[in-house]
């Protein structure tokens, strides 16, 4: 009930409306929703998790367990919002959980009735039964009963922010102590000061981020911090973003975080009604809210004067041996059998200082004999703790657990004292164990206010010290910190960067689907009119073979290398060889590993006396400059090579098809385009449409191929003036579904299809570009140990099967075997010969050549003919046209 | 407030050499060196160093080719890369009272504490940038493909500073 006492946050001028459970009440601006539920003498808010037992207001801040509710309607629905944290609006709608049909009847409160088949280890030993039990029986049970507020279903309509800050001063706790930390620190530069409640009085030359939480701290004084900006305010009067995400890098960190009281254990300890003495004085002093008429205190009485003052009837009791009570608490036995009747029992318990953030980054803890709590220990470099947090508690004599039915340890879990001596008797002996045995600090609410009254149990029941037995690991986050917050901006279409080549725009206007290949976006076939992706797929690639077509390759990873060392650095790096070859000329080049496998490949030009450009793979781009940048800073430091990155300087369009040069012709200017003058892997220099190119006779198709390379200024420029060139010959671009089928038909493989870190260029039949005679290159130790020359290796064939068969299906040498020989790595229909094609990686494939094997799938078996992975022109005499 | 503007493709060259072999550069382009960290300009052309044998020539008004060829040949016989990149980045001029505000939302960058004349090299966002703090503003560098990122990510990623595209 309210009463004239006390009151300092909320403003008793205004009354504002709410409803819990449907029921119209009123409270003040100011109020929490569980100050303003006590206003109304209701304590009774909730279930708990596992035995649904009625549970009320335990506390008055961050460390609540059981006043678990759910706020707002419709897509604004919060589960498990903490009642003592939520700042009451007009408006607000409010819902009890985890009971069904209603608070007051609950079906699961039966459970409570069977606790004794829900032992501690409950989920351990049920692990241990049958697994049909277990998705037949426990499974669908456990999700059914278990379980706090659902998950909201309609999208987050709120939008949320990311924020970065630095200070010389970082100060997380609005109480005294932070405030003067604060006010002390102005003179040493910027301060910031965190504080979780509604805006305090301001401090000159401190900054204040109110209504926000600190949830962790992270190495090299990093905190991370959630602002609540308009969850305060009813929706309708909210704008802006919902919440905002703080990363704040300070040079040093005060932590005046407080403390938390304990609880206290005794049977029925979690009736609604039963909460910390604490709590109960800040309702009073604060909301100016009397939890009670007939108080009775146990254990450390502060306040209680205040409570007569206000009216209340107060009795003090040093133990309780049992609490009393249906939905409320109505009465408490002492140990020495009286029953004394009450309407709110407190909790007078000793107090746990809040060093969660002190623990984040390792700090560690000590167990102070004194005041029976741990206490944090700072180290160097150390946040400087001040107040309550540093262990400026009162000394509080810790009152003894009582053991019998219901005596709750951790409230959220429902885990009580029996279940820690269980635990312990099975052996369970420590903290860790303990912990995940029992789920005890296990909940949301991270064992604010279980962890201690559990550790002492524990350190009891093996006759060790607190300090012995020591605590479980703090981690981030403090208390819950919802996903959109921390996924800030990244969602919808920023949810990652998407990258688009300077031709994009073209693509989007000539009807693209767009395949995503890392971050970029690529045309993945142009669909005409009503065409689907098979129809359109082989029309490209018909066009291809028959006139010609063009694909956007700009997103292949382009890297420059110079230097004196240039070739003899490709030379280590390559697996073939490099020092030979001619200005202008081009080279296929396989990458491996110092394991051996094969790691990327690609085409490298020389186009100067020291100078290349290398082209890789557009997923592997940056690995390999990276890969290439650690070998010459770390391995061969004396070779005077640099390297940089050029693939976003060059945009890229390939020319294919048989009347690519014809196509050519008519729009390059400068350029001998002649068979013989410009031949297969080679590069020439020339103009299109007034801007510079470079041409590259590379085939990644088998047929008469050139790239046509441009500053990417130019690169949307010389694209449509390349396509207007093809019009009479009617071009038709295309995109990275017939790029595949093209390169299939030619047994030309794809790094990460084909490959998989664990294939050698002799298992891709590559081992004609691997040249065993150079002194060295990276793998090269590798490939010659005798596992890499068995013969029953995964060697790379072509299939011919009977029918299509999916990319990844097994391969067995019968319809009944099971042994595994490989499996299929890309799989196509041929627009040439109008069949089903595929390659494979078989076990001592190339020596099976003609056999037949079979391709497994979804129960079915495919007979295929193991064949050369060559299915277009074997002779290779279309690459010249 | 802030306005962002996506001003002309400037010519780029990446240039990689040791610092003691960086001076015939400078001398052909007339300007000062910086020290690590730091740009330094001068009509229109600016350089700046963005990490360890590491630097970004930018020039307007200057044809790529041209800057190219200046410094190749200002560096003949050194051990020294000098490559046009023009394409590889595009380049946004972020002014107004509350740009470091509005670059805050995404970068990590102590705005406040960065001198003026600083070249870094950072993520805004998801997105690499190399970023200039000049007198009255920041000049970002994205790459070219993610200008569309960029972009977007200012439009709807810095509630409540307004921004203004040019």
């Amino acid at each position: 009930m309210r009463v004239q006492q006390g009151g300092a946050r909320i403003d008793r001028s205004r009354t504002i409306f709410f409803t819990f459970d449907g029921k119209r009440l009123s409270g003040h601006p100011g109020d929490t929703l569980a100050s303003a539920l006590l206003a109304n003498n209701i304590h009774f808010v909730g279930r708990s998790f596992k035995y649904h037992r009625p549970r009320g207001i335990v506390s008055a801040g961050a460390e609540e367990p059981n006043a678990l509710v759910t706020v707002g309607e419709g897509a604004w629905v919060e589960p498990n919002a903490r009642a003592t944290t939520v700042e009451l609006y007009d408006g607000l709608v409010a819902r009890s959980q985890n009971a069904w049909p209603s608070l007051d009847f609950d079906f699961g409160a039966l459970t409570g009735v069977a606790s004794r088949f829900f032992p501690a280890g409950f989920y351990y030993k049920t692990f241990l039964g049958s697994a049909q039990r277990w998705t037949k029986l426990y499974e669908p049970f456990i999700r059914r009963m278990a379980g706090l507020g659902p998950a909201p279903t309609a999208p987050d309509p709120e939008c949320y922010d990311k924020m970065h800050a630095h200070c010389e001063t970082l100060v997380i706790g609005g109480g005294d102590a932070g405030r003067a930390a604060a006010q002390a620190a102005i003179a040493d530069g910027r301060v910031i000061l965190i504080d979780e409640l509604a805006p305090i009085e301001p401090l000159k030359g401190v900054r204040i981020l109110s209504r926000t939480t600190a949830f962790g701290r992270y190495d090299d004084n990093l905190v991370m911090a959630v602002e609540r900006l308009t969850d305060h305010l009813s929706p309708g009067q909210r704008s802006g973003p919902r919440q905002r995400l703080w990363q704040i890098r300070a040079e040093r960190i005060v932590l005046a975080t407080g403390a938390h009281q304990q609880p206290i254990v005794f049977p029925n300890n979690d009736l609604p009604g039963v909460m910390l003495a604490s709590a109960a004085l800040t309702y009073l002093r604060d909301f100016g809210v009397l939890v009670g008429q007939r108080i009775v205190f146990v254990g450390n009485a502060e306040g209680a004067d205040e409570f007569r003052a206000a009216g209340a009837e107060v009795t003090l009791l040093d133990r309780a041996a049992s609490a009393h009570g249906g939905k409320c608490v109505s009465a408490v036995t002492t140990p020495d059998g009286r029953r004394l009747a009450c309407d709110a029992l407190l909790m007078g318990g000793n107090w746990q200082p809040a060093a969660h953030l002190h623990a984040h980054v390792g700090g560690k803890l000590r167990f102070d004999e004194t005041r029976h709590c741990f206490v944090p220990v700072p180290h160097e470099g150390s946040p400087t703790m001040v107040g309550a947090c540093a262990g400026d508690i009162p000394v509080v004599a810790p009152v003894p657990p009582v053991v019998g039915p219901k005596a709750f340890i951790d409230y959220q879990n429902d885990v009580t004292i029996a279940d820690i001596d269980l635990a312990t008797r099975e052996g369970f002996v420590s903290v860790e164990h303990l912990k995940r045995y029992t789920t005890t600090g296990m909940a949301t609410d991270q064992g604010k206010l279980s962890n201690l009254n559990a550790l002492r149990r524990l350190a009891d029941n093996v006759a060790a010290q607190c300090e012995v037995v020591g605590t479980t690991t703090f981690r981030p986050p403090y208390t819950p910190v919802t996903f959109g917050a921390l996924a800030g901006h990244d969602r919808d279409l920023l949810i990652d960067p998407a990258r688009h080549t300077p031709m994009h725009d073209w693509h989007v206007a000539n009807g693209a689907r767009f395949e995503d290949v890392g971050q970029w976006k690529r045309p993945w076939y142009f669909p005409q009119a009503e065409e689907d992706m098979h129809t359109a797929v082989q029309r490209e690639c018909r066009a291809v073979r028959n006139s010609v077509g063009m694909l956007d390759a700009s997103t292949l990873g382009k890297i420059d290398i110079q230097g004196p060392d240039a070739a003899a650095f490709l030379n280590l790096i390559y697996t073939n060889a490099w020092l030979k070859l001619g200005i202008g000329r081009a080279r296929y080049g396989v990458m491996c590993r110092e394991d051996g496998m094969v790691f990327d490949d690609g085409v490298t030009v020389r186009t100067g006396e020291q100078r290349f450009i290398m082209f890789t793979t557009t997923g592997n781009a940056a690995r390999v400059l990276e890969h290439m940048e650690d070998y010459l800073q770390t391995e061969w430091p004396h070779l005077q090579v640099w390297l940089t990155t050029v693939t976003e300087h060059w945009a890229a369009a390939v020319v294919t098809g048989p009347h690519a040069r014809d196509l050519l012709a008519t729009v390059v200017e400068g350029t001998d385009l002649s068979r013989d003058a410009f031949p297969h892997l080679s590069m020439r220099e020339g103009t299109v449409a007034g801007h510079a190119v470079r041409l590259y006779r590379i085939s990644f198709t088998g047929e008469l191929s050139y790239e046509v390379h441009t500053d990417a200024r130019h690169g949307a420029a010389v694209w449509e003036a390349l396509f207007e060139a093809g019009k009479p010959f009617g071009v038709t671009p295309y995109g990275t579904e017939a790029m595949h089928v093209l390169r299939a038909e030619k047994g030309y493989l794809i790094i990460g299809q084909e490959t998989d870190g664990t294939v050698t260029p002799d298992d891709l039949g590559l081992s004609w570009a691997v040249a065993a005679n150079k002194p060295d290159f990276i793998g090269k130790r590798s490939l010659a140990r005798a596992e890499m020359s068995r013969a029953d290796r995964k060697q790379l064939v072509g299939l011919l099967p009977d029918a299509p068969v999916p990319e990844g299906a097994q391969i067995t040498a019968s319809a009944n075997d099971t042994a595994m020989l490989g499996h299929v790595t890309s799989s196509y229909w041929s627009p040439t010969r109008d069949v089903p094609f595929a390659l494979a990686l078989v076990a001592g494939g190339r020596a099976k050549i003609g056999a037949t094997i079979h391709a497994r799938f979804d129960g079915k078996a495919v007979r295929c003919a193991i064949v050369d992975p060559m299915f277009h022109d074997s002779e290779g005499g279309r690459i010249d046209g | 407030m802030g306005e962002l503007v996506r001003t002309p493709d400037p010519a780029i060259i990446a240039l990689r050499c040791h610092s003691e072999t960086l001076g015939a550069a400078y001398d052909a382009l007339g300007i000062e060196a910086p020290t690590a960290n730091r740009f330094t300009e001068r009509a229109g052309i600016l350089i700046a160093a963005i990490g360890p044998d590491d630097w970004l020539v930018t020039a307007d008004d200057t044809d790529s080719a041209v800057l190219e060829h200046r410094l190749q040949t200002a560096l003949a016989g050194h051990h020294a890369a000098v490559v046009d990149v023009s394409g590889n980045r595009v380049r946004y001029r972020l002014d107004g009272p509350d740009a470091a505000m509005m670059l805050a939302h995404g970068c990590s960058i102590d705005f406040e504490r960065l001198p003026v004349g600083s070249c870094v090299g950072t993520l805004l966002a998801r997105a690499q940038i190399v970023l200039l703090k000049r007198d009255t503003g920041y000049d970002l560098f994205p790459r070219r493909s993610f200008a569309a990122y960029v972009e977007a990510w200012f439009a709807s990623g810095v509630a409540p500073h307004a921004v203004h595209r040019g």
